[in-house]
């Protein structure tokens, strides 16, 4: 499904997120990563918590991601 | 045959043919994956282990096999290759072991598993649906969701007779039609009620001695360990449920009970603190876990675990043989909502056998890798504390993952805790 909809959508990548305190988020992730694996689409993939309070290591890791993107 | 000549052969009878049918069980489970037979995946908590067993069908316990690799202490070289596959370090520690397993097609310290042809479930752990999935997206198998009703509001439970409760059953008993055409469509067997009947016979010697052998406890000293001894009785209640092995078993075990009862035989331990545990135990360092208490002499006279990891057989119940479907729609309703109570309102359970079992104190033990059983501990035990004067410990560690279990920590607390309960008795000596 997930797949689907990014072909639909024309998305070139996914983000995937889940929050650490979600156990069926955090399982469905895998699923998600191994289809886009398959796929050959590329995706970011980060856990969050709910009181997280500093994001600059997921802000370099995103910059990364979308560096990549745009010059591969 | 001398008294004396009697008692070597029943006292730890329960302990040496537990572990006998264990490997028993895994032989057979080995052997099925060998030969490409088939078998059901199930859960501890509503494993309908009647129906399965009534199509022939070997029962596998992912849960038993993880916990397996936490006592033989190589979980962690399972939980890695999981991490690895793209888990996170958050989830349940025995899906991950599990995942592994199947990544290794099957491969296990005590035998091959075999893959399943079947997956069936219950609501008991929210996490049961999602490892389910898993095993659909790896095997293309069918899987079975049996819905049970828990307790709406804590004291709630409603009995036969009650409208709520007759829904309830015929809301069960539906879904277990729904399973037995599943399981007539999977292995190509026709449903026989009366081999189900016999099936349910077994089940019903089982929980009546489950339920007598947790009752044997209330004893001085304690017969047997819950917390050690009471996982092997506890394996048995779930690998053979619904097995002839599985009832015999318990009938020996309330005879051996009864023996030492009679002659005053209690644990290794000398005991001087009778407490209770609530939650999973520490497996990756299983035996050093139980030692931290019972070098102050105290001992597990009982323990949720033996309540929910039953799936709720503790409650004893008894199906009528002569109405089987709706007879096991309610015992299971019973059950499987027991073992749900056993875990979000513990407090009104322990807070009933205090006195009866002699406690000196109460062990939680939440659990990093299980949010089903620690999320709501720290609540329960304020309300129990508010209820009864009774001490009790809080200790944190994992049931699977030896990175997060801190021994001298836990180590310190206990002592601590000892220190306490010691005080406590001299003070109430005194004050006699």
């Amino acid at each position: 499904m997930l797949i689907e909809r990014i072909k639909n959508s024309r998305a070139e990548a996914a983000i995937l997120t889940a929050a650490k305190m979600c156990e069926p988020g955090l399982e469905e992730q895998v699923a998600y990563l191994h289809a886009l694996d398959k796929a050959g689409i590329p995706y970011f993939i980060s856990e969050f918590e709910e009181k997280m309070t500093t994001f600059e290591h997921m802000e370099i890791q995103l910059e990364t991601f979308v560096e990549n993107i745009l010059f591969s | 045959m001398s008294d004396r000549q009697q008692g070597d052969g029943i006292v730890g009878r329960g302990n040496r043919e537990g572990a006998e049918l264990f490997r028993q069980w895994f032989s057979e489970l080995n052997r099925t994956a060998e030969q490409g037979g088939q078998s059901a995946y199930v859960f501890v908590m509503g494993s309908m282990c009647e129906i399965l067993r009534t199509f022939n069908l070997p029962v596998v316990f992912p849960e038993i096999n993880s916990l397996q690799l936490a006592v033989r202490r190589v979980a962690h070289e399972y939980l890695n290759q999981a991490e690895d596959f793209g888990y996170s370090p958050d989830i349940c520690g025995y899906v991950k072991a599990d995942v592994a397993v199947q990544l290794r097609g099957g491969e296990h310290p005590m035998g091959r598993i075999p893959k399943p042809s079947i997956a069936v479930l219950t609501n008991a752990c929210n996490t049961y649906i999602k490892w389910a999935e898993i095993w659909e997206r790896m095997y293309n198998i069918p899987i079975f969701t049996l819905d049970v009703p828990g307790t709406r509001a804590a004291g709630t439970q409603t009995w036969r007779g009650d409208p709520d409760f007759e829904n309830d059953r015929r809301y069960v008993q539906a879904q277990i039609t729904e399973l037995i055409a599943l399981c007539e469509r999977v292995t190509g067997i026709q449903f026989d009620i009366d081999r189900l009947r016999e099936v349910m016979g077994y089940a019903n010697e089982m929980s009546r001695g489950w339920k007598q052998v947790l009752e044997f406890n209330k004893s001085l000293p304690s017969l047997f360990n819950a917390l050690t001894d009471g996982t092997i009785y506890l394996g048995v209640t779930n690998g053979f449920r619904g097995a002839p092995e599985g009832g015999r078993y318990f009938t020996n075990l309330v005879e051996e009970m009864a023996y030492k009862a009679a002659h005053g035989i209690g644990t290794l331990t000398e005991e001087k603190f009778r407490l209770t545990f609530v939650g999973v135990p520490c497996y990756p360092i299983f035996r050093r876990f139980n030692e931290l208490f019972t070098e102050w002499g105290g001992t597990f006279v009982h323990s949720t675990y033996l309540w929910f990891a039953s799936g709720g057989a503790n409650v004893g119940f008894e199906y009528d043989l002569v109405r089987p479907l709706e007879s096991l729609a309610e015992g299971v309703l019973i059950s499987v909502r027991d073992a749900m109570d056993s875990m979000f309102y513990q407090d009104r359970a322990i807070l009933e056998m205090i006195d009866s079992f002699h406690l000196d104190g109460v062990v939680y033990h939440p659990i990093k890798s299980c949010r089903t059983t620690s999320t709501g501990m720290a609540d329960n035990r304020r309300s129990l504390m508010a209820a009864r004067d009774i001490p009790s410990l809080f200790i944190e560690s994992d049931m699977m993952d030896r990175r997060v279990v801190a021994e001298a920590q836990m180590k310190n607390r206990i002592d601590a805790f000892f220190e306490g309960l010691a005080s406590r008795k001299q003070q109430e000596a005194a004050s006699r």
